[in-house]
């Protein structure tokens, strides 16, 4: 077995060129769900019996069936449900070549991370004493000055790992965007291969590609951290 | 009179806590609240800053009436702005400097300008004798100061009244002195405020008025000379000589 090293170099730049679809997927995903996560980590914590409920039947949900499976079934459904709705509101808007399917993958991905977000921000909140709550309510605070100046940068400190972690899941998760016909790191790197059967040499490159995005990744959260932690570390 | 609470009734799961407390304050009062843990002072003190949701009773509060159950988001919001909190375990602002966890409740709070408001800051440090602490967290100080910094939180935004709920009892005994020694000096400038403690030197030095809680009522009030040297109730007898016993046993 011989690589072809030509090919390898060539492909390795085509591949490169997909890194901005696999992170602006991710980027979108993780912006479009942090505020509803939010929204409902805080409902799951303090709200109605019948909110809760509804938080955990989701996150059970997404939890519970493989992201493949969410892809395909909402990649089926989506677009003819999509359809019929603005037929029947008399529009002659053609989801099925007007959509790029792009856009698909964000609203997957984007409700996939919602439920993951939703445990982690869960559990990070529940992580601050209730006396930090108590004391901004003292001082003069309303409950959501005091969630902005002291329990989210607390809490936020907790979840950073968390989001790291769910962060890397994504980028690596997104290149299953694929079966979605969106043209991702992964998708160049097996249509390059594909027209002379170089699938090794590609997927080499990919795997380089993917390892190098996610080590910045853990990089760019390590400095997050540091710096959001400011005050714990500072304990003696 | 600055406060006049009446009737407060409170009960966690069926077990009456609180049976019709009755407190009334006068600007510059000192009022300490003794009793057996379990006697319902932390929870009288708590629903006074609605931290609890009492499940009857009413304060005046300068003049205007609050119904300590019902009381609106904004009426709760005006109390709170007239009244700070000590917190037993400090409860200080774990990621926010000395200095930031005495401005908050003035920028965020009242909208008092940044600068306006790090100059009280400094001021209630100083006070406290801290002047030297004002960038360091809360993780990087002792008990004994954290609690200091909790006082200057609460003298900074000049409440009209300030509730201490057990301020030293969380701390190691050698660090107890300097939180009360701060107390004693708030109380000689006209401070008015409402302690639960178990400090009886403090209350015998500095209170004001001494009331005696046992099982959710007020057993007995009094001048600290009338509570410590002829106390009418055996209850209270029976506490106070508990408690000076122990003290002797720890000399």
């Amino acid at each position: 077995m011989e690589l072809d090293l030509e090919f390898m170099y060539a492909t390795f730049f085509k591949i490169l060129a997909g890194v901005s679809t696999t992170l602006e997927l991710t980027a979108l995903a993780l912006f479009l769900a942090a505020p509803v996560a939010f929204y409902l980590a805080v409902l799951r914590l303090q709200g109605s019996p019948v909110g809760r409920g509804l938080v955990r039947f989701y996150v059970s949900f997404v939890r519970g069936t493989p992201i493949v499976l969410q892809i395909l079934l909402l990649y089926s459904l989506l677009p003819s449900l999509l359809n019929t709705l603005l037929k029947a509101a008399g529009s002659s808007f053609n989801v099925f070549d007007q959509i790029n399917p792009f856009w698909y993958a964000v609203v997957i991905f984007t409700l996939n991370t919602i439920a993951l977000l939703a445990e982690v921000f869960r559990s990070a909140l529940l992580s601050i004493p209730q006396g930090q709550l108590e004391a901004g309510l003292s001082v003069g605070l309303s409950r959501l000055e005091t969630f902005l100046h002291v329990i989210i940068p607390q809490a936020l400190v907790v979840a950073l790992p968390s989001i790291c972690n769910i962060t890397v899941n994504l980028i690596k998760g997104t290149s299953l965007a694929f079966l979605m016909t969106v043209k991702d790191v992964l998708a160049i790197g097996k249509i390059a291969a594909s027209f002379g059967y170089n699938y090794i040499e590609s997927y080499l490159d990919v795997f380089v590609v993917y390892i190098i995005l996610c080590t910045l990744v853990q990089f760019l959260y390590g400095w997050l951290e540091k710096r959001a932690s400011a005050f714990r570390a500072a304990r003696v | 009179m600055l406060m006049q609470i009446k009737n407060v009734r409170k009960q966690f799961g069926g077990v009456e806590v609180l049976k019709d407390v009755n407190m009334e304050v006068h600007k510059g009062d000192v009022i300490v609240i003794l009793g057996p843990s379990g006697s319902g002072k932390t929870t009288f003190l708590r629903c006074l800053n609605f931290l609890e949701q009492a499940d009857g009773g009413s304060l005046e509060f300068d003049g205007r009436v609050f119904d300590l159950n019902r009381a609106s988001a904004k009426e709760i919001a005006q109390v709170r702005k007239q009244t700070a909190f000590v917190f037993q375990n400090y409860n200080l602002f774990a990621n926010k400097t000395a200095l930031e966890n005495v401005t908050l409740g003035l920028t965020v709070g009242r909208g008092v300008p940044r600068e306006e408001a790090e100059r009280l800051g400094r001021q209630a440090l100083d006070k406290v004798g801290l002047s030297d602490r004002y960038a360091y967290y809360p993780g990087q100080l002792s008990g004994g100061q954290q609690q200091r910094v909790g006082i200057a939180r609460a003298m900074a935004v000049n409440p009209e009244v300030i509730l201490f709920d057990e301020p030293t009892s969380a701390l190691d005994p050698e660090l107890i002195g300097e939180v009360l020694n701060v107390m004693r000096k708030l109380a000689r400038e006209g401070t008015t405020m409402i302690v639960v403690t178990h400090e009886m030197s403090f209350a015998q030095d500095v209170g004001t008025q001494v009331y005696f809680m046992d099982k959710g009522v007020v057993v007995e009030k009094g001048t600290p000379r009338e509570i410590f040297t002829s106390a009418r109730e055996e209850r209270t007898r029976k506490f106070l000589s508990r408690i000076n016993r122990q003290v002797e046993y720890v000399i």
